[in-house]
């Protein structure tokens, strides 16, 4: 391809959301994991308030740097970008990092 | 290979459970020989403990939830035969002709692609033949 040829706006690479959905549940499911971990991880630690929701943050970079790890650290040719692993979603697994979090505190600091 | 690592990577998850679950057994242990007047922090060894299974669970997680499907079109159009492009109705657009649609895909259509559709279309190609 002549890189001197200007690109038309019909020729943009065109993707399959039936793809791109696939891939996001997958995501999906390898944070959910990260975060039940990390729920784990909180309670044994004993972590207490703000301390509980600042290590919510951490295990959320750190499971997205993981699955970007699996990847390579290349977006193609099954995401558009690495940018929204690390953005997506990342208030959706607050409950059950709180579940996982209040059970193992409640099993070992309480009873 | 891919269901090698994706075995590795479940023995990867039991381990790293087995391990965060050991340090908090560990923890509820070390709870029991402290006096309510001196209350100890987390001993070290079981904080090194719970972050190694932590990270053990977290990268087989990541490496077992691999399966990704590319999302470019032009790599899942070589690998699905002519028929089974439009085969999907809930997808179909209501408000698009079939030439546009044709035109979209860029997917020209052989006499051999149209001899395995029991399509109308085939039964019409026969006639005229």
């Amino acid at each position: 391809m002549d890189p001197k040829r200007r690109i038309k706006k019909e020729e943009v690479i065109r993707t399959s959301k039936e793809a791109e959905m696939f891939n996001d549940a997958l995501v999906a499911k390898a944070k959910v994991l990260g975060f039940i971990t990390g729920g784990m991880v909180a309670g044994t630690l004993g972590l207490e308030g703000v301390q509980g929701f600042i290590f919510y943050f951490i295990t959320h970079i750190i499971c997205s740097a993981c699955i970007c790890f699996s990847l390579n650290f290349t977006a193609m040719p099954f995401f558009k970008d690495l940018s929204a692993i690390m953005t997506g979603n990342i208030f959706t697994n607050l409950l059950s990092y709180l579940l996982f979090w209040v059970m193992f505190y409640n099993l070992i600091y309480v009873l | 290979r891919k269901l090698f690592i994706k075995n590795m990577a479940k023995l990867g998850i039991i381990i790293g459970s087995i391990i965060i679950l050991h340090s908090a057994y560990s923890m509820i242990e070390h709870r029991k020989f402290q006096n309510e007047d001196f209350v100890d922090s987390v001993p070290l060894d079981i904080i090194v403990e719970v972050l190694l299974g932590m990270l053990i669970n977290m990268v087989s997680g990541a490496f077992f939830f691999n399966d990704y499907m590319p999302i470019q079109e032009a790599s899942i159009l070589s690998k699905i035969s002519y028929s089974e492009v439009h085969a999907n109705t809930d997808l179909r657009p209501l408000n698009k002709t079939r030439t546009g649609l044709l035109k979209k895909y860029r997917k020209i259509a052989t006499v051999k692609d149209l001899a395995k559709d029991n399509s109308r279309v085939n039964k019409l190609l026969k006639k005229v033949a």
